[in-house]
């Protein structure tokens, strides 16, 4: 098995601009406006008067033990081997929507013809244009950078092999990391970086 | 003070084919499940109202299962066709859809043959009440139905078992009916991780006890009026359904204390059950297929067997409001689960 690739989110750079969401509808050809394969929310913490506002960017999150691949009846997503990007066939996905209820991060979207599309981590352009695609390649190798990497204004989203993010997050990030399923290295709140992502 | 902000994915995932799909696959293996008792006990009992029931147990079971795999395919929101590969095509074996699809499959071969095996044939001849017989007879005067119903009858007097392996049959075919219904609650528990409503041990039990509950509902309602049974057998087939809705309501009582301690998505879900439109459907669903049966087998109970409660009409009206409360089961375990929400620190 190759590296493993995902994300690094740092929200106390992100200033919810949504750059990265329009950017990623833009690259793969997706009405911009609507956040689709990338939403940027902002999520309220605390109870007033005492209230704060964080940006939160997500997309798929390539968990490393993918739920929505296990439910899938027709084998239509995968997690690749090679670099641990979660993918999808559309053209064996018969648009069940079992994938939406499984994935913890509201990842999977369906477009009007009712397949199923989602970040690929810009392994190629537009639905599906994962599926079959060459092992993700760093820059230094020839390859591009994800959209919404490129184009986030405050380098809070990254994305590379994960041994290569684990070195410029906290240690307290990637603790978290290692207890969580997604292929995402948070920095959330430093004072309190307890539950992100995701907790049942 | 909340130190963290929850985020919530969207809702409405499935529509309300899955509703009705998830209904009638449970009223088509409760149905199932009253056709074999009912021919169980027409081996050991002299009573034609057996044969009645059983033969439309199989029918009635055959003919929801085949909507309800229809309405199966009317969710996906692909290219239709695409479903109709399945053997090729759905070979992700640690998905309940997959594994489901082939109980679904093998189930309708199974009830069909035994629907056939039941209304066709020299015996069916001599007796042509129950369907699909007698419509099939109404057919008559064309040459090429008649042809059609004479190799039907021809293949089921060669190929209905007997001995072991009509036993074989009666009782593989009573485990896919439950494996039938307890497929449809998996379906939605695999994920309960995600939706804390669809609970992984309540909900199969759940299922069997509706399923079996409108299965019995369906198929003595529509014997009672196509038969006129015998009202000693519509009593003690109520009798049967009024115990299985009191485990029924037991154990979807147990669902809803489980919410009380499943984190944030139960707290929501228990939230939207409690109020606006998700209370009106749980109130309206326990009164409709839990209370008001109980209580009209009680009334008649009390009344005796002369009394105008003790009519067809109201004990039909009984059986209708079990098959109404089985249906809204399904609307209100679709369309009010929540999922887990995503917490940030």
């Amino acid at each position: 098995m190759g590296e493993q690739w995902g994300f690094y989110f740092d929200s106390e750079k992100c200033i919810g601009c949504h750059a990265c969401s329009v950017s990623c509808s833009q690259r793969h050809d997706r009405d911009p406006e609507k956040d689709e394969w990338r939403t940027v929310k902002n999520v309220t913490t605390g109870e007033f008067p005492d209230v704060s506002s964080m940006p939160i960017s997500m997309s798929c999150m390539h968990c490393s033990d993918a739920p929505c691949e296990k439910v899938c009846p027709c084998n239509s997503i995968q997690k690749r081997e090679e670099d641990g990007i979660v993918v999808v066939d559309r053209d064996s996905c018969i648009g069940c929507h079992y994938c939406a209820w499984a994935c913890p991060y509201g990842a999977p979207t369906y477009d009007d013809g009712g397949l199923m599309s989602k970040c690929n981590l810009c392994i190629g352009e537009g639905p599906g244009g994962g599926h079959e695609m060459p092992p993700r390649e760093e820059q230094e190798g020839g390859g591009s950078q994800p959209a919404c990497v490129d184009n986030c204004v405050g380098g809070a989203i990254e994305a590379g092999p994960i041994s290569e993010l684990k070195d410029k997050a906290t240690t307290e990030a990637v603790e978290q990391f290692e207890q969580e399923p997604a292929n995402v290295i948070v920095e959330a709140n430093r004072e309190e970086n307890s539950a992100f992502p995701y907790e049942a | 003070m909340t130190a963290f902000g929850l985020w919530w994915g969207a809702s409405g995932k499935w529509d309300i084919f899955v509703a009705i799909y998830l209904f009638l696959g449970g009223i088509s293996g409760g149905a199932f499940l009253v056709a074999s008792i009912a021919e169980w006990l027409g081996e050991r009992a002299d009573h034609e109202g057996y044969g009645f029931i059983t033969r439309w147990g199989w029918t009635l079971s055959f003919g929801t299962i085949v909507v309800g795999s229809w309405t199966l395919l009317a969710h996906l929101s692909g290219p239709f066709l695409r479903a109709f590969m399945f053997p090729v095509k759905f070979t992700n074996w640690t998905s309940w859809m997959a594994v489901g699809t082939w109980v679904v499959v093998t189930f309708s071969l199974v009830v069909m043959a035994r629907m056939i095996w039941a209304t066709f044939g020299a015996e069916a001849t001599d007796d042509p009440s129950g369907l699909p017989r007698h419509v099939v007879d109404r057919l008559g005067n064309n040459l090429f139905v008649d042809w059609g119903i004479d190799l039907v009858d021809w293949g089921a007097d060669r190929t209905r078992p007997t001995g072991v392996l009509r036993r074989l049959v009666q009782v593989g075919g009573v485990g896919l009916a439950i494996m039938l219904v307890v497929y449809t609650a998996l379906l939605l528990s695999a994920v309960n991780w995600m939706v804390p409503l669809w609970n992984q041990t309540l909900l199969p039990p759940l299922f069997v006890g509706s399923g079996f509950s409108a299965g019995i509902a369906m198929v003595v309602a529509v014997t009672y009026w196509q038969n006129d049974l015998d009202t000693h057998l519509v009593h003690r087939f109520g009798l049967l359904d009024d115990a299985v809705i009191v485990a029924e309501a037991v154990v979807l009582a147990a669902l809803l204390y489980t919410l009380t301690t499943g984190g944030y998505g139960a707290a929501r879900t228990l939230d939207g059950l409690t109020s606006g439109f998700g209370l009106v459907l749980l109130v309206g669903m326990v009164a409709t297929g839990l209370l008001l049966p109980l209580a009209i087998s009680a009334a008649q109970s009390l009344a005796g067997s002369g009394s105008m409660l003790s009519s067809r009409g109201v004990t039909t009206m009984k059986f209708g409001l079990v098959i109404a409360g089985s249906f809204l089961l399904r609307i209100l375990l679709i369309f009010t689960a929540v999922q887990q929400p995503i917490i940030v620190a």
